[in-house]
């Protein structure tokens, strides 16, 4: 199914290049980056540039919760990443399968070649077909290079930000059935929502479409089945969007209508899944073989009933028993429920030993019993830095000096990990410690990715009460400055 | 702890566990005009085409990428290729961690972000 170009879109994409904006794009096109154009076929694989293993990992390991450590599943899901390493002709590209604590249906890959599930899709997948399928889908991003591209595209998302400013002016006297009571951040909303639903997310659709096309071809070479595989997998996505939609409250929230903030929020990247399904399947269905090829159930689900791996999913499964019991007040149950989720299997996870400790803390546990219960997660093979962070949040006045040496080992454990800049300047901004709180802001400003956060994290709250005021003015006065010139420009001051 | 009640215990954890038994996924729309409805899970020989009426339709049995659905009193297997099926999914934003800045250092994941 072909998009059908929205005059609104072109419009915007003639001013924005008017305006210079559309030369951020260009870097995307320089990269080496090819495109599938149908599926059975694969372009030749690109020249590669990959970024570091191990700081990869270390991002993930500091980043929410961190990442599983559920050994024969992971071997199960390395084994099939060699097997689409090999079906793509590059058996011998760096990267790994990592389980990531992540409760959401989804899947990530990096430039480092590693691909990260997220537990909510482990939890959720019925077959091989289906674990493959999204494998190979993230595994398509990788090989065809999208993550340089991507990033080029972070710079032109960058860009067009001011161009959405001068936009504001615009599209606040001359689209038709604009609301006059509209407040300014209203009309931003809108700006925000056409531009970026009308450009950056088509490259970003267009890339999905292929990385689905990709995976939809490696399926179909190793005689995966699709229906009960990828299609399954949108299929689910699909049924979260229908509840995502369900429990949109009918109408605009009192205080105005922000029209980019509606349902359509998870579809700016990506089509819907509902889309990426039909448009799949209708491109899938001359293509499917005869046989059809039976789904395989088998290894998957005995890989899931692994002992220890069962363990894994039933602990996961908890967390929103546990959340539902401490939302009725019922902490005791809660606890009891927390420290199962904190056994065995998952002893030591991240995720459910901060759970328990939250648990401990609701009954009253005292904060030498919380530490101690965090703690456990520093001899585990999965470390969180979420865990080791707050185990040295827990310490008494006196205890600073032992906290700060045992947070500057995690920091080093952690490979001392950008992610971890803005809590590390918070911690020495709140400790008193100027020295290293400088020392790590100014490296800090390097990272743009962290910068604000360092920035937030050394602030009192009337410090940041003042620089949101600020933002704001400049915000507006920047606003005025740039709707004047787009009007001088386009005549359109009468 | 009494060995009954730790048995039951490690069931029930078994039991959530064990993905895709707990919630029917359903047919919810048809992707032509009508549905052909196949006496077996296979369209080898020609099927009985229908319009969708009553949906969604639970589904009973999954073989072959054919799906078992009961309509009009009756089972029958449709083409999963013929239909948009809505299937269970396990998916629960995680509590928000507020001393991490929310930003994300890899491509977007196989569906956008659901957790903000």
């Amino acid at each position: 199914m072909r998009r059908v170009p929205r005059p609104k879109a072109l419009l915007l994409a003639a001013l924005l290049a008017s305006c210079g904006i559309a030369q951020a794009e260009e870097p995307a096109s320089e990269q080496a980056m090819p495109a599938v154009k149908l599926i059975g076929e694969l372009p030749p694989a690109p020249a590669h540039q990959w970024s570091d293993l191990t700081v990869d990992l270390n991002d993930h390991r500091t980043a929410g919760n961190g990442l599983v450590s559920a050994p024969a599943l992971s071997k199960y899901l390395n084994g099939l990443y060699t097997h689409i390493k090999i079906a793509a002709g590059v058996p011998d590209w760096p990267g790994a399968v990592h389980i990531s604590s992540d409760t959401t249906l989804n899947a990530h890959a990096s430039a480092s070649g590693n691909i990260y599930l997220h537990m909510g899709l482990i939890r959720s997948a019925e077959s091989e077909d289906e674990i493959y399928g999204v494998l190979a889908h993230e595994f398509a991003h990788i090989y065809l290079n999208h993550q340089a591209a991507y990033e080029a595209h972070q710079v032109a998302s960058n860009a067009v930000t001011g161009a959405k400013v001068a936009l504001l002016g615009i599209f606040q006297k001359k689209l038709p059935g604009t609301n006059p009571s509209w407040s300014a951040f209203d009309s931003l909303a809108l700006v925000d929502g056409v531009v970026h639903d009308s450009l950056i997310p088509v490259w970003q659709r267009d890339v999905e479409e292929q990385a689905d096309m990709f995976a939809a071809t490696l399926s179909l070479r190793e005689r995966y089945s699709y229906p009960s595989g990828y299609k399954a997998f949108l299929e689910r996505l699909a049924a979260l969007e229908q509840r995502e939609q369900a429990s949109q409250p009918f109408g605009a929230p009192e205080g105005g209508a922000t029209p980019a903030a509606a349902p359509g929020t998870t579809r700016k990247t990506h089509a819907t899944a509902r889309e990426r399904e039909e448009v799949l399947t209708a491109k899938m269905l001359p293509l499917m073989p005869r046989p059809r090829p039976a789904p395989r159930k088998a290894p998957w689900q005995a890989v899931v009933k692994d002992k220890e791996t069962a363990e894994v999913l039933a602990h996961f499964a908890l967390l929103p028993e546990i959340a539902k019991l401490q939302a009725a007040g019922r902490n005791a149950d809660a606890l009891k429920l927390a420290q199962v989720a904190a056994s065995g299997a998952t002893a030591g996870d991240g995720t459910m030993l901060l759970v328990l400790q939250g648990a401990m803390k609701r009954t009253g546990a005292s904060i030498e019993e919380q530490r101690a219960v965090l703690l456990r997660n520093r001899s585990w093979p999965e470390r969180s830095w979420s865990v080791q962070y707050q185990a040295a949040m827990l310490v008494t006045p006196e205890q600073q000096p032992f906290a700060k040496e045992f947070l500057q080992e995690q920091y080093a454990y952690f490979g001392e990990a950008p992610r971890t800049w803005p809590d590390m300047v918070g911690f020495y901004f709140r400790n008193g410690d100027k020295f290293s709180q400088l020392a790590l802001s100014l490296k800090c400003t390097t990272e743009a990715r962290f910068r604000d956060a360092c920035v937030y994290n050394t602030q009192t709250d009337a410090q940041r009460q003042q620089a949101a005021n600020q933002a704001a003015n400049r915000q507006q006065q920047q606003l005025n400055k740039w709707e004047q010139k787009l009007k001088d420009k386009l005549k359109l001051n009468q | 702890m009494f060995p009954i009640k730790r048995f039951a215990a490690i069931a029930m954890l078994f039991s959530l566990a064990l993905p895709g038994v707990q919630a029917a996924d359903l047919i919810t729309g048809i992707k032509g005009k009508q549905v052909e409805l196949f006496d077996v899970a296979d369209d080898a020989k020609p099927g009985r085409k229908v319009d969708a009426s009553g949906l969604p339709w639970t589904i009973k049995e999954e073989k072959n990428s054919f799906l078992k659905v009961t309509l009009g009193g009756k089972d029958a297997w449709i083409d999963s290729m013929q239909v948009n099926v809505v299937r269970d999914a396990k998916s629960d934003c995680p509590p928000k961690n507020s001393t991490q800045p929310d930003i994300g250092a890899v491509l977007p994941g196989a569906a956008p972000s659901r957790c903000r």
